[in-house]
């Protein structure tokens, strides 16, 4: 049997274990480590058991994980992410469909501090779907806009994400964030669309809510502006060179635990809730690594990356159909697993063939994130659809489903756009560096 | 047939790979009339972490590597003196010197490898981005990235602040203001990228870094003898004496960007030179003393020795 | 132990943030990497085992929940002796590492801490994630499986 045969079948044999409920970084750590045996022996295997539970969390860049983490639960936690959401339907909640665009606009600016799309969802769950419900929103528009919502944070810096793609594909991290941003926004108009041209058919699903005037408006502004100020300096402190990425982290962390204190909202129990979400969410992402090191060490030697690449090499396809080709594999890959586990197994195997094909490594990780998110929307496994399903307990899965489709479509609108015009995501870039 | 992997921890775009690794490994098949393959785990690959290339290597996950003698530090501090400062610019004659140490004064350093090749880098530089540097006193308070303890501490020494960072994140570093420059050869220079974000190279010719090449004992051992007689034959004295010639290669690409850009390259005098090592003096003698503290009864021979070496190989050339 | 940890990635961020602000009026933190590393390793080790106590990691239960309870049951319990073999490997493997590690004297790049500090939290937070794995199975085979 060829290695390479051998590396499809471990890969095979790890989706069917995910797929039968086993946590996502034990199978990927088992099957990498037997394979590992099978084709080494025990001492190889042996030596990458006791190297790799230290080498996935020693490296100083990857310490912007959990101090993302943190900026994000202590945000959460003091009450930011509600008083967003309040100012933004403040402006614009007496338009049609407006609590539902605001609900895009808090999941896309609250995720964008945040950076877990799974956080935001739970996060502006939690404060929309109660005001939706209050005003008379369909729930299928409901809880599918918290769903989709949850997956613009992730591309709007910074992003854990798009961290750990540029340093899988060695590409400047502060490139990929700020090539990010127009994509990004360019996510949130699309979502916004899709919930006008629903609204505009269906008037019936979204009731609209009184018109807030001006005075009542810049008082809720002046309540969030510490959280803009965050924004900006943790953002605009990368760009304008104060520090580096991994430091804005320490600096985001650090702000939103001050913000936190000054809110008036960390007591005993929030920050207890703080220090579990923390702990649990880093506890995850840090052993993740560590089952997919295990899992990339096996894969490797199994020679199936080359393989993959002589295939496409070889198929003579152009360009534009190989893109094709990886936006599909990832769009059903995103049926089993999480876009983190997703960039983790596959960057390392289709960097080089986004090389080979002189595809620009900071708009090819824009879209491959972009598409891993899709992934967490898309019917039937989506950890988002099941996030916003645990906050919303009386809604049934169909329901969430049949909401789901027209930010589907947006989103293939948007990758449309993205491979057709590069410079959507490469102009800014261009601009800063 | 039998298979071999060799790992190390540089872009499979470097020199290293591509003019002595590659080329290595394909003369050694031809040898045993394909009797031996390779497969070769570059930097990216999970077996390209620079700190693990000796420890894959011992643990037979590997059987040969290339590898970086000071990242992890003080894993072969006999080796390591060849980084004092000051002891030569140029990588032929580092190279010479370590091989020609080796079976006397270095070989306990290598237990259960067997050891293929031994070389250095020629002297490295220090670029800075904004400031330029042209006398010792200038260093005072510059934010400098360095590559080894005993750069760091004659950084240290002379009024710098030393910065360990990978390398990475010395770009963005050097672009955002995060340190003033570093310390390299010029080859890394082209690599990362950094002529972009740099417009000082002082020529210092300050210090070196070493490098190993080498072989699990068992891996070899169970080798046929025309397989071992084949790595034999390219390693050893032929191969080190490659490594100066190599090196220039290497460095050369990155110096004519530079000068294409319009930096501004400072080389100094020999009385300069003379001045920074006078200075440098007590800083030596006590990095000297710290590496015999630790165990290495002979480090001020070992020292001389490489010393003479040098001396020797300069002579020669 | 939680808290704990979330006190490591807290000084973490202090020492960067004061290096940050440090080196602007030149006091800057002397080996602020190593210490970050530090504090992210011990950070991490020690919200390990909270993780998986919680039932924090990733898994994807949509066909869990189609199945029968004894099968679900049954997978769970797959699930568990998966993990924790891979966590008792790796306890072991990593012990034997940390052991020729600190057999060779090694050092942080810059400060020169004893490498054993940075094993210390891991060997602890594997063992400890073994009894989180545990825990949280008795937890959960006492529930009554819930659906809908
Ligand atoms: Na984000
Ligand atoms: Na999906």
């Amino acid at each position: 049997m060829s290695d390479a045969i051998l590396g499809l079948l471990g890969f095979c044999a790890a989706l069917v274990l995910i797929g039968l409920g086993l946590p996502v970084a034990v199978s990927m750590g088992a099957i990498g480590a037997l394979g590992y045996w099978y084709l080494n022996g025990w001492m190889g295997a042996a030596y990458i058991l006791g190297s790799s539970p230290f080498e996935s969390i020693f490296p100083y860049s990857f310490s912007v994980i959990p101090l993302f983490v943190m900026m994000g639960v202590f945000a959460s936690h003091a009450g930011l992410s509600r008083s967003l959401f309040n100012v933004i339907n403040a402006y614009i909640g007496h338009r049609k469909g407006g609590l539902a665009i605001t609900t895009v606009g808090a999941s896309a600016v609250f995720g964008a501090i945040c950076g877990s799309s799974l956080a935001t969802v739970a996060t502006i769950g939690r404060v929309a779907l109660p005001e939706m419900k209050r005003h008379g929103y369909d729930p299928s528009l409901a809880t599918a806009t918290v769903a989709a919502g949850g997956t613009l944070g992730v591309l709007i810096p910074p992003s854990v994400l798009l961290v750990i793609y540029g340093l899988l594909t060695q590409s400047s991290i502060g490139q990929l964030f700020i090539g990010a941003l127009v994509p990004g926004l360019l996510g949130a108009a699309l979502y916004a669309g899709a919930i006008m041209v629903r609204v505009r058919l269906n008037p019936g699903i979204a009731p609209r809510s009184e018109r807030t005037g001006w005075r009542d408006r810049l008082r809720l502004t002046g309540q969030v502006w510490p959280v803009m100020v965050l924004f900006f300096v943790v953002i605009g402190g990368i760009y304008l060179g104060w520090f580096s990425p991994t430091e804005a982290a320490a600096v985001g962390a650090l702000g939103a635990f001050v913000l936190a204190l000054f809110s008036g909202e960390l007591n005993r129990a929030t920050l207890r809730a703080s220090v579990f979400e923390t702990t649990g969410l880093t506890g995850m992402i840090f052993f993740i690594l560590i089952g997919a090191a295990l899992f990339n060490f096996f894969l490797e030697n199994t020679g199936l990356p080359q393989f993959l690449i002589e295939q496409i090499r070889n198929s003579g396809l152009g360009p534009t159909s190989v893109m094709v080709l990886i936006l599909i594999f990832y769009i059903v890959l995103g049926c089993f697993m999480d876009a983190m586990s997703m960039i983790l197994l596959t960057v390392p195997l289709l960097a080089p063939v986004a090389l080979e094909l002189d595809f620009s490594l900071v708009w090819f990780g824009i879209i491959v994130v972009t598409v891993a998110e899709i992934g967490l929307i898309t019917p039937p496994i989506g950890m988002n659809l099941f996030v916003v399903q645990a906050a919303a307990r009386d809604v049934k899965q169909g329901t969430v489903i049949r909401g789901i489709v027209p930010f589907i479509l947006a989103d293939i609108l948007r990758l449309t756009l993205l491979v057709a015009f590069p410079a959507l995501v490469l102009w800014l870039p261009a601009q800063a560096f | 047939k039998i298979k071999l992997k060799v790992s190390h921890y540089l872009p499979a775009v470097h020199g290293i790979h591509t003019d002595f690794i590659v080329p290595w490994t394909e003369q050694v098949t031809a040898c045993t009339d394909g009797e031996v393959e390779f497969e070769i785990f570059p930097a990216g690959s999970q077996l390209g972490n620079v700190a693990r290339q000796q420890e894959q290597v011992m643990a037979g996950v590997v059987d040969i590597a290339h590898g970086l003698h000071g990242i992890p530090r003080g894993r072969f501090p006999r080796t390591s003196l060849i980084d004092m400062p000051f002891l030569t610019d140029d990588a032929g004659a580092a190279s010479y010197a370590l091989w020609s140490l080796y079976p006397e004064y270095l070989s306990e350093e290598y237990r259960g490898l067997k050891v293929l090749a031994l070389h250095a880098h020629n002297g490295g530089l220090l670029h800075t981005a904004n400031k330029k540097v042209e006398t010792i006193e200038d260093m005072d308070g510059l934010r400098i990235r360095t590559p080894s303890p005993a750069v760091s501490e004659m950084l240290s020494f002379l009024g710098a602040d030393p910065q360990g960072l990978p390398p990475g994140e010395v770009y963005e570093s050097l672009q955002r203001g995060v340190i003033d420059g570093t310390v390299f050869p010029w080859d890394p220079v082209k690599s990362f990228g950094l002529n972009e974000v740099l417009n000082y190279h002082l020529d210092l010719g300050a210090y070196t870094v070493s490098f190993f090449y080498v072989m699990n004992q068992r891996s070899y051992d169970r080798l046929s003898d025309t397989a071992q007689a084949c790595i034999d034959k390219y390693s050893g004295a032929d191969l080190v004496a490659k490594f100066g010639d190599w090196w220039d290669q290497w460095d050369a690409p990155a110096r004519q960007e530079a000068v294409d850009a319009g930096h501004e390259i400072i080389t100094l005098s020999d009385a300069q030179r003379a001045r920074w090592e006078e200075t440098l003096q007590p800083m030596m003698a006590s990095y000297l003393q710290s590496v015999e503290d630790a165990g290495v009864d002979n480090a001020e021979d070992i020292y001389k020795a490489m010393q003479d070496k040098i001396r020797e190989y300069e002579a020669a050339h | 132990m939680a808290m704990a940890g979330v006190i490591a990635y807290g000084a973490a961020a202090v020492v960067t943030v004061a290096d940050v602000l440090g080196r602007r009026i030149g006091l800057p933190i002397e080996g602020v990497v190593d210490l970050v590393q530090l504090f992210v390793v011990t950070g991490a080790w020690l919200a390990m085992p909270y993780a998986f106590m919680s039932a924090a990691h990733v898994s994807v239960d949509f066909l869990l929940a189609l199945m029968p309870d004894s099968l679900a049951v049954a997978l769970r319990l797959l699930a568990a002796a998966l993990t924790l073999g891979l966590l008792a490997l790796m306890l072991w493997q990593g012990f034997l590492t940390f052991q020729t590690r600190t057999m060779f004297g090694d050092k942080s790049q810059q400060l020169g801490i004893p490498v054993a500090w940075y094993w210390y939290p891991l060997l602890v937070g594997l063992a400890a994630s073994m009894l989180g794995v545990l825990l949280e199975l008795h937890q959960a085979l006492k529930r009554t499986p819930d659906h809908e």
